[in-house]
């Protein structure tokens, strides 16, 4: 139809973020790492459930266990990728879900608004008077221990959040004279919604959900860490930081490896919600 | 479907739009906000009819409330002899025949969607085939003064102010309404672009034989474009008229005051009274009697007690205030 095709939208978001290399070097480390952890069985040198009495608590550099082994003599290699698997999803699951669901809730109530919207941000509202860590641990706690409580414990810990995000960039677009002139067509509110308003609320919604990530990893740990996420012996970050606490005197370094993976994750899931912020941002 | 012009039916004695006693009161009782209060007019067909007013008397509220975005208060809303609402003119079909230019090109534009697509976007709504409505674009675009290869694929962004008040021109056109109701469509622009939108605006009126409501602050342009002018003073109309008359023999004090208010072009015509001073009163308190008394240079004491009728100075031109005479004719 025509000759001239100037970049769209999301090339010019791809080809700005090209040019932030703290974004690509994160992403590029979390994408390593999930790679790793697809390819666990292939990667890890041994089982994370196999322990050895003889083998208990060997430092960094034991030979045949190039980062030592845990309380148990397990792997730490093998239990850091096994790990990872849980953490990555207790990390990024409740957030999938809580997108999915607080981003709807949050458009209707930003859209509609009326009684219809004030309902959703008071019952909102009722959420956000507790602390999120007491959320978790309440709502888990009431559970039980398991993943799947875990996960369904976080989600709605990220669900008011996120509605409140959502509400709030969706009210900020109602208003904006394109929604009114589609009004004005006579285009029906589905219909507005899907074509004007849902475009340019995403981007920033999804940003924010982002940066869930990372604090849902270290909530996950913390619930695994209490004893009310994964049970042992599965091997999962937050919970293997707990078993190796009582060897943090003999070795500290191996205490912390789990740590160290769960800040360098959140670290780079950060810094990626960030460049993803800047890169979306069309007035740069 | 083909969204074919929609056709006259009154014929062209009869006033396209009537608007009668609208009003829009926002807030609760106690503080209400008066920001339109018994507004009556007609726009005829194939006129250009000016509204004219400072800041928050009211214009921006009655084009949306005409347009149906904000549900009136009181008041009706008659179309080509048709009321508008149950009963009548479905709202639906009315919006085909109103459509909208909005003073802000960029907030009134899509980020997310090609010119093409914004334009192409009541039209698909309202049931057009999308090779129809790919067609209709091209026209448009072509017929706003916009090249279609070169713009049609754009993104607002890419686009100069004047250029996105074209596109926002065509899309108003899309749905081949009768009516269109410009808020403040070249305030935003710069003097040369707002004289070649301008000079579009009244292209398009002749070519597909438009009825336009022309809101603005600034009188040259109301002059220059309109058939007739109506000035609002916080909610109310104070004077309407044809525009030869009305801004060569304004009635109404605050009439007065504003044309006195433009800065003169000539050295020997200084303006030598000072302008009209102070901000309009608060809406949410309305001064008794005539609206205007607090600022008005020549207020009498009847005027804070009583509020003035609409006096008729000639057939065509009217104004709300005691000191207006009916000419014999």
């Amino acid at each position: 139809m025509s000759t001239t095709r100037p970049e769209g939208y999301w090339s010019g978001v791809f080809k700005r973020l090209k040019r932030d290399k703290l974004t690509l070097i994160c992403s590029g480390i979390l994408l390593l790492m999930l790679i790793v952890m697809i390819a666990a069985p292939l990667i890890a040198p041994h089982s994370p459930y196999q322990g050895s009495m003889i083998r208990r608590l060997k430092p960094i550099g034991f030979p045949g266990y190039p980062l030592g082994t845990d309380e148990l003599g397990r792997d730490m290699i093998a239990r850091l990728i096994y790990g990872g698997r849980l953490s990555w999803t207790l990390g990024i699951s409740p957030v999938v879900i809580a997108f999915t669901i607080g981003g709807m809730l949050g458009i209707i109530a930003g859209y509609a608004g009326g009684w219809l919207g004030m309902l959703i941000m008071r019952v909102t509202d009722i959420f956000y008077a507790f602390p999120s860590v007491l959320l978790a641990v309440a709502i888990s706690g009431a559970l039980g221990a398991g993943i799947f409580n875990a996960v369904l414990a976080l989600t709605l810990v990220f669900i008011p959040p996120i509605i409140r995000v959502a509400e709030s960039v969706t009210t900020s677009v109602r208003v904006l004279d394109y929604v009114e002139s589609a009004r004005a067509s006579g285009a029906g509110a589905f219909t507005i919604v899907r074509v004007h308003v849902l475009p340019n609320v995403l981007g920033p919604i999804f940003v924010y959900a982002t940066n869930l990530i990372s604090v849902s990893m270290i909530l996950a740990s913390g619930l695994s860490f209490l004893g009310l996420g994964t049970k042992p012996p599965e091997p999962e970050w937050g919970l293997m930081l707990n078993t190796l606490r009582t060897a943090i005197y003999n070795q500290p370094l191996i205490a912390m490896l789990p740590g160290v993976c769960i800040f360098i994750t959140s670290i780079c899931f950060n810094m990626v919600s960030d460049g993803l912020r800047s890169a979306m941002d069309v007035r740069n | 479907m083909t969204l074919a012009p929609i056709p006259d039916r009154g014929g062209p004695a009869q006033p396209l739009l009537l608007v009668k006693d609208l009003s829009k009161h926002f807030g609760k009782s106690g503080s209400v906000v008066r920001a339109v209060d018994g507004v009556s007019f007609a726009i005829r067909k194939g006129e250009t009819l000016g509204i004219v007013g400072e800041s928050g008397c009211g214009k921006s509220t009655t084009s949306r409330l005409i347009m149906g975005l904000i549900d009136p208060t009181a008041g009706e809303v008659i179309f080509d002899g048709e009321h508008v609402g149950p009963g009548g003119l479905s709202v639906a079909e009315f919006r085909r025949q109103v459509q909208m230019v909005f003073q802000d090109s960029y907030a009134s534009l899509n980020p997310r969607l090609t010119i093409s697509e914004s334009i192409g976007f009541a039209p698909r709504v309202h049931g057009l085939s999308r090779e129809a409505t790919n067609a209709r674009v091209r026209d448009l675009l072509a017929a706003v003064g916009l090249e279609p290869d070169q713009f049609a694929q754009r993104y607002p962004h890419e686009l100069s102010g004047g250029q996105r008040q074209r596109v926002n021109i065509a899309r108003a056109l899309a749905l081949r309404p009768r009516l269109i109701i410009l808020d403040e469509p070249v305030s935003a622009l710069d003097k040369s672009v707002e004289a070649q939108v301008l000079n579009l605006l009244v292209d398009l009126k002749a070519e597909f034989g438009l009825s336009y409501l022309f809101i603005s602050h600034d009188l040259n342009v109301v002059q220059y474009i309109s058939d007739r002018v109506l000035v609002m003073y916080l909610g109310r109309v104070a004077e309407i008229g044809p525009v030869d008359d009305l801004y060569a023999h304004p009635s109404h004090p605050y009439t007065r005051a504003l044309l006195a208010s433009r800065p003169s072009m000539d050295p020997d015509h200084r303006r030598t009274t000072p302008p009209l001073t102070g901000d309009p009163p608060n809406p949410v308190n309305v001064p008794s009697g005539c609206r205007f008394h607090p600022r008005c240079a020549q207020v009498m004491p009847k005027c804070s007690a009583a509020e003035p009728e609409m006096v008729k100075i000639n057939a065509d031109h009217q104004a709300a205030c005691f000191l207006a005479e009916t000419v014999p004719a």
